[in-house]
């Protein structure tokens, strides 16, 4: 027995591929299993065709990609773009956007106060920005919109009866509540990277930049927001990711009237019960994604600094 | 109204969790510490009950969330004691020493979407008119053996087969009701247009007060045929897209497509006008005596939600029994008592409370119903049409 410990020990040593390879096989077995295998089954179905009542036809066939780009017009029956599915892409990318750059607007101001000004409460804040996800996430959509409901929601209330508004206004059922409840959502995938590479700021960089004479925006600009940006990029893809996905928070706070693809492709798979064609918009968007997270990171890359913070 | 509970569930009844997907509300009692218990079950055949005792003792059943009765129906809580079959799982299990899995979904898609596979394992699965020709079509469920079901005899005659009965040799009728609309009175009062359905899809001083049900594929291209005088089951390519275009006008007054929080918000007034089932409208009218509940001259539809047998079930004897226990006439009047949903059940009618059996709401006459129909999902183009309207309605 011994000798083949030895020997298995030996080998592992000479060869540093396999040892890595063993040494991370759980991890590589888990994400194979759980990651890697379902993503092959929504890539082999999209290029399969579906049948009625939704069964599914073995023909191999690019349709369901060609009709995410290309419909057939429902009153001329010409083939045009599909400006619909375009338009449903484009708008998810542009909430995720708009929602990423306001979470780091608030995000990181409130990060850099609990790390840099927190004291010995640090870890109570960063405990209180976790809290919520103690509660369901459909629960405390709900609770926002009890919040903002026109007339009888909380703050509506509270600004008319205050007298700073004469006529209620609306905040959910549009864009603004869709705005709301992502920023809501994403805000504590922004702070807490933020927060991790702040707190690890050398303190001692920041003094001497104010010894040196540096204005504090100056040194925020010229010290503080470099030294932080891999933790500004870990920030920006853990909420731009996520977003681009969203599905409740248009469906419940939009009132389905600012729907995002995750919608269609729920409506894809459940409504139209047509497994192959939102697994091609299902395939569509992981590319998506995939390609502005390759182009963010390579830039991130090149300007060298995401080492120690990835 | 008086004040008997109607209603007595928080949050909606149907849709609250539809859109988390998490519809695993496991409900398992072990039947075995009931063991000593077994009642006398004369209206059961005695060859279904040879048959149970072959199979192992177990039901899984899959239904709409708070659609059974989970409480007790007591006379103070409703103005009739039906304690002796409510709860209704529990009086099942203690009677027949079977033991129970009952787990609930929010929307037929969901249902499906977990069914269609195969493999579910459940035996009994509630589904809405509509979608029985498709499992039968799938062959996800299974003749029924009338033989065995000698309780069937208690429905009304208008459930058993046309026009509102859905097709009895596959599924047993569990409850039934309309979509039409709910408005409040004090907001609307002397419209003309109440009662039909131009006060939804031309109400602009309404703006921002109306919803319509999330379904749009369903029902609001329903609604909009009706309002255009077409027949909800209208499957040719002119009206759908004149329907199309009336819910494409109508959007821009609509606060929400939704069906999970309407009932809240018509109670708050934060919602006037909105799209909605029977029993949820009377849900609302507890909260607020403004609520009422319009039935549309020119039309809807009457849905039947039924249970059925699925084909891959291996105890369909055991599930023959549920189907004739939920038929007997107490049992029955419980689970309506409970949920403010309608029975199709004549005999169970003597023990609903007097609130809900006089309700036009709930009990609704033949006249009130005079244009409605059972809505059959189309196949092919015109449900491909349905599709792509409420694709480019909510796009």
């Amino acid at each position: 027995m011994r000798s083949v410990r030895h020997r298995l020990g030996r080998f592992l040593w000479q060869h540093p591929g396999a040892k890595a390879g063993t040494a991370l096989s759980p991890i590589v077995f888990w994400i194979a299993l759980f990651i890697v295998g379902p993503l092959f089954v929504v890539l082999f179905y999209s290029f399969l065709t579906s049948g009625p009542f939704g069964s599914i036809q073995y023909n191999p066939t690019l349709e369901n990609y060609q009709k995410t780009f290309v419909a057939n017009d429902l009153r001329t029956n010409e083939p045009t773009p599909n400006w619909l599915y375009l338009n449903i892409f484009g708008r998810s990318l542009a909430l995720a956007f708009v929602t990423t750059l306001i979470c780091m607007l608030l995000g990181y101001p409130v990060a850099y106060w609990i790390a840099l000004r927190g004291g010995r409460y640090k870890n109570l804040w960063i405990a209180l920005f976790i809290m919520p996800f103690w509660t369901s996430y459909v629960v405390r959509i709900f609770a926002w919109m009890f919040l903002l409901r026109d007339p009888s929601g909380f703050i509506n209330q509270l600004l008319l009866q205050s007298g700073l508004i004469q006529e209620p206004v609306q905040l959910l059922y549009n864009v603004t509540g869709v705005l709301i409840g992502m920023v809501y959502t994403y805000l504590p995938f922004a702070v807490i990277p933020l927060y991790a590479s702040l707190e690890r700021l050398d303190r001692s960089v920041l003094e001497a930049a104010s010894d040196l004479g540096a204005r504090p925006w100056q040194r925020l600009r010229y010290v503080t927001l470099p030294l932080t940006r891999g933790g500004i990029m870990s920030a920006c893809v853990l909420t731009f990711v996520p977003a681009v996905g969203e599905y409740l928070i248009p469906d419940l706070m939009g009132g389905s009237k600012v729907n995002m693809i995750g919608n269609f492709i729920a409506d894809k798979f459940l409504r139209d019960q047509n497994w192959t064609l939102g697994s091609a918009m299902s395939v569509i968007l992981i590319l998506i994604v995939m390609a502005i997270l390759i182009i963010y990171l390579w830039r991130g890359h090149r300007h060298g600094i995401l080492e120690g913070d990835f | 109204m008086n004040q008997e509970k109607v209603q007595p569930n928080g949050l909606s009844r149907r849709e609250f969790l539809k859109k988390t997907g998490a519809a695993g509300l496991g409900f398992y009692v072990a039947g075995a510490l009931l063991r000593s218990q077994s009642a006398f079950a004369s209206d059961m055949p005695t060859d279904l009950l040879d048959a149970v005792a072959k199979e192992d003792g177990k039901l899984n059943i899959f239904n709409w969330s708070y659609y059974i009765a989970e409480d007790p129906v007591t006379d103070k809580d409703y103005g009739v004691d039906l304690t002796d079959v409510t709860p209704t799982i529990e009086k099942f299990q203690q009677e027949f020493n079977i033991s129970v899995t009952y787990d609930t979904f929010e929307s037929q898609e969901e249902m499906l979407a977990k069914v269609r596979p195969g493999g579910s394992g459940y035996d009994v699965v509630v589904f809405t008119n509509y979608y029985v020709p498709q499992a039968k079509g799938l062959k996800l469920i299974q003749p029924l053996d009338r033989s065995w079901l000698t309780n069937a005899e208690n429905l009304l005659s208008r459930f058993q087969g046309p026009p509102f009965g859905p097709d009895p040799e596959f599924v047993v009728p569990y409850l039934w009701g309309v979509t039409g609309y709910a408005y409040n009175q004090g907001a609307v009062h002397g419209d003309s247009r109440v009662g039909h359905w131009s006060l939804l899809f031309r109400g602009n001083e309404y703006k921002n007060k109306m919803t319509m049900l999330d379904s749009v594929f369903i029902d609001g291209v329903n609604a909009a045929l009706a309002h255009l005088g077409f027949s909800i089951n209208e499957r040719s390519r002119v009206p759908l897209l004149a329907a199309g275009d009336v819910l494409m006008e109508q959007k821009p007054l609509l606060q929400a497509y939704t069906s999970g929080t309407v009932r809240d918000q018509l109670a708050t007034g934060d919602v006037l006008i909105a799209q909605l089932w029977t029993g949820d409208a009377l849900a609302a009218q507890q909260q607020n005596a403004a609520i009422q509940f319009a039935f549309p001259n020119e039309g809807s539809d009457v849905w039947v939600d039924s249970m059925s047998v699925l084909a891959e079930s291996k105890r369909p004897a055991t599930a023959h029994l549920w189907m004739n226990y939920i038929l007997r006439p107490r049992v029955a009047a419980g689970i309506a008592t409970w949920v403010a949903y309608a029975t199709p059940n004549n005999a169970a009618l003597d023990f609903i409370p007097e609130a809900q059996r006089t309700s036009t709401v709930i009990y609704p006459s033949d006249d009130d119903l005079k244009n409605y129909a059972l809505f059959v999902l189309p196949e092919g183009d015109a449900l491909a049409l349905r599709q792509q309207i409420a694709d480019e309605l909510l796009g």
